[in-house]
């Protein structure tokens, strides 16, 4: 019989909804798409030509439907001018309000340009330029995404300094893995775009690993103070310790092909992608339902309307919709005689 | 010029610029949030002596009549637990109960984040939510370390308890205060030493406690005979969790 017996209470509500777990989903999977093209748009290393292709399309794609995600979060969408009328220099999501515009614009006016490589050459000359633009504000969203939900002492979940890296590893796991499941699908030289996708996800899969197994061993020894307080709050409760097993499984998923040759790389990207989703839903959703005063757990129950699943399948068909168009539009390769700088 | 010069001091540029807005933003971000409105001369707060909560959860009612709060959510609370002593399993049971509110925090963790400055402090201390300006975006709900915010699903913005202002600028007391059967809630300006909250709190001397002081929050709620094992998220067994809107909807 335990000590204490909460007997009236109340369960709080997710103020932070399902749509939350896709913007920070989908403004990952952008800003790792983007480090990966710009990478090679910067640098030119031989054999990433493909590889960045499908990058390219995994963050025009993501960089579209994004936004969308954010603005139905917001509980008045239609207020959403708000934030630059009352710019507010000292909350992380105000200078987000910022920086996610002007990335969003310069990713996409960037992957097209890259994509489609304009027939004469005029515009050749803006692709570098564009490129580096967007990586500077690529890593601005990827900073101000970890630190907007790093800053939040309320809740011991969020408040560790390994959460944006967290963030950043399993984005570029998750990028460089649906840039495989898109490379499927896109006839061509699959080999080498294999290859080097594959290797960026597995050591982003092995780097969200060893974060995780990081965040862990703090709680476990005390050092963290937030990490040890959140095992707590969640180590009684057999659903996060299944959900936590699950996690770390389909986390060593994508290192697999590393060891074992052969494997349908696509299906790891894919499960890459479950695992990126699965950890934001994770820490989002679950994390909400961690009581601040409050004793045990909060329940979530999934709404089925917009809020909830009816949300969910409207922005995943929103995504594919996206994809679709971009890639019919765009085509397998770069027009045959469009002006290219060499590989 | 050629282009991938051109290509690198444009780059480059942008780099510069986005540099020099950080650093304007950072200094800018130093200055953080200013209190404005109310009077300065008072600091309101509220004293909640536990040895006189009978749990009845008429604050609780009269909160939500007068505020017009949504069914299912609350401003105010009154918690209760089953408490028994560890060491004597068999010995009797006794029942705590805490009444939760805004604690309207010197230090409010749910002002700095508001991306839009709805969510701001009077110069009296009461932390209020301009309705009008909320996005409702949810970020001071998940800053407030109490669990004392929520989204109001009617107005849909940020909603918690105000220390009724609507009341106290017309010179009454809170409704939970005024409707408190055992007389357990007192409200008041703790910077007039002559105010019956002052007078209490001084009395009270080492009794008086506040919830999580760790989060170094300053709350401006004080509790006279809290059981520290209640201060923070309570290490108990949740039993009865009332979810009205959603038996509602059952
Ligand atoms: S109790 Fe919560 S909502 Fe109230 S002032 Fe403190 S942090 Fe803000
Ligand atoms: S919900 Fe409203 S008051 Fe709260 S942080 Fe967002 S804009 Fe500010």
């Amino acid at each position: 019989m335990p000590a204490i017996i909460e007997t009236v209470n109340i369960t709080h509500e997710a103020a932070w909804l399902p749509w939350a777990v896709f913007y920070f989903f989908f403004a990952a999977l952008a800003f790792s798409a983007a480090i990966i093209s710009t990478a090679w748009t910067l640098l030119r290393r031989p054999g990433w030509k493909r590889a960045a292709r499908m990058a390219l399309l995994v963050l025009l794609s993501s960089a579209i439907v994004a936004p969308v995600a954010l603005l139905a979060d917001l509980h008045q969408p239609g207020r959403f001018w708000h934030f630059y009328t009352h710019f507010t220099p000292w909350s992380w999501m105000s200078w987000g309000a910022l920086f996610l515009p002007l990335f969003v614009a310069l990713a996409i006016v960037y992957s097209w340009l890259a994509l489609t490589q304009p027939k004469d050459g005029r515009l050749a000359w803006a692709i570098r330029p564009l490129a580096m633009a967007t990586l500077a504000f690529a890593l601005l969203v990827a900073l101000y995404t970890g630190m907007e939900v790093m800053v939040v002492k309320a809740r011991p979940i969020w408040n560790t300094a390994l959460l944006p890296w967290a963030y950043l590893f399993t984005g570029l796991m998750g990028a460089a893995g649906l840039a495989l499941v898109v490379d499927a699908f896109i006839p061509g030289d699959h080999a080498t775009a294999e290859r080097k996708l594959s290797k960026v996800m597995g050591y982003a899969a092995l780097l969200s690993l060893l974060t995780l197994g990081l965040w862990l061993a703090e709680g476990l020894t005390g050092i963290s103070d937030a990490a040890a307080r959140t095992i707590a709050a969640i180590s009684g409760s057999a659903y996060w310790r299944m959900i936590g097993l699950a996690l770390a499984l389909s986390l060593a998923v994508p290192i697999l092909g590393f060891f074992i040759r052969g494997l349908p790389l696509a299906v790891l990207g894919l499960i890459a992608v479950a695992a990126m989703w699965a950890f934001r839903w994770v820490v989002f959703m679950d994390g909400q339902m961690i009581p601040k005063t409050g004793a045990g757990l909060y329940a979530y129950r999934l709404p089925m309307g917009a809020d909830g699943l009816l949300g969910i399948i409207g922005i995943i068909g929103l995504w594919l919709a996206v994809i679709i168009i971009v890639t019919t539009i765009t085509g397998p390769a770069p027009r045959q005689g469009a002006a290219q700088p060499a590989e | 010029m050629d282009t991938s010069r051109r290509a690198f001091l444009t780059g480059a540029g942008a780099l510069t610029c986005g540099a020099a807005a950080a650093s304007v933003g950072a200094k800018a971000a130093k200055a953080g949030p200013q209190r404005h409105g109310g009077d300065p001369s008072k600091r309101y707060a509220m004293v909640i002596d536990l040895r006189r909560c009978i749990g009845c959860q008429a604050c609780t009612i009269a909160c939500s009549t007068e505020n017009r709060i949504p069914i299912g959510e609350f401003r105010t609370i009154v918690s209760q637990y089953d408490v028994r002593d560890a060491n004597d399993p068999d010995g009797a049971v006794y029942s705590f109960t805490l009444p939760r509110l805004c604690n309207h925090c010197d230090n409010p963790p749910c002002v700095p984040v508001c991306p839009v400055q709805a969510t701001f402090q009077r110069e009296d201390g009461r932390v209020l939510i301009d309705e009008e300006v909320c996005v409702g975006c949810g970020y001071c709900v998940q800053a407030c370390p109490y669990d004392a915010r929520f989204i109001n699903p009617v107005t849909n913005t940020a909603d918690k308890c105000t220390f009724c202002v609507q009341r106290v600028d017309a010179g009454l007391l809170p409704a939970c205060v005024e409707t408190c059967t055992g007389g357990a809630r007192m409200f008041g300006d703790v910077k007039d030493p002559e105010s019956h909250v002052s007078r209490v709190l001084a009395e009270a001397g080492d009794e008086v406690k506040v919830l999580r002081p760790e989060m170094k929050t300053a709350p401006h709620v004080y509790y006279i005979g809290l059981d520290t094992r209640f201060q923070g998220k309570v290490d108990g067994a949740p039993a009865m969790w009332t979810k009205i809107r959603e038996s509602q909807e059952a």
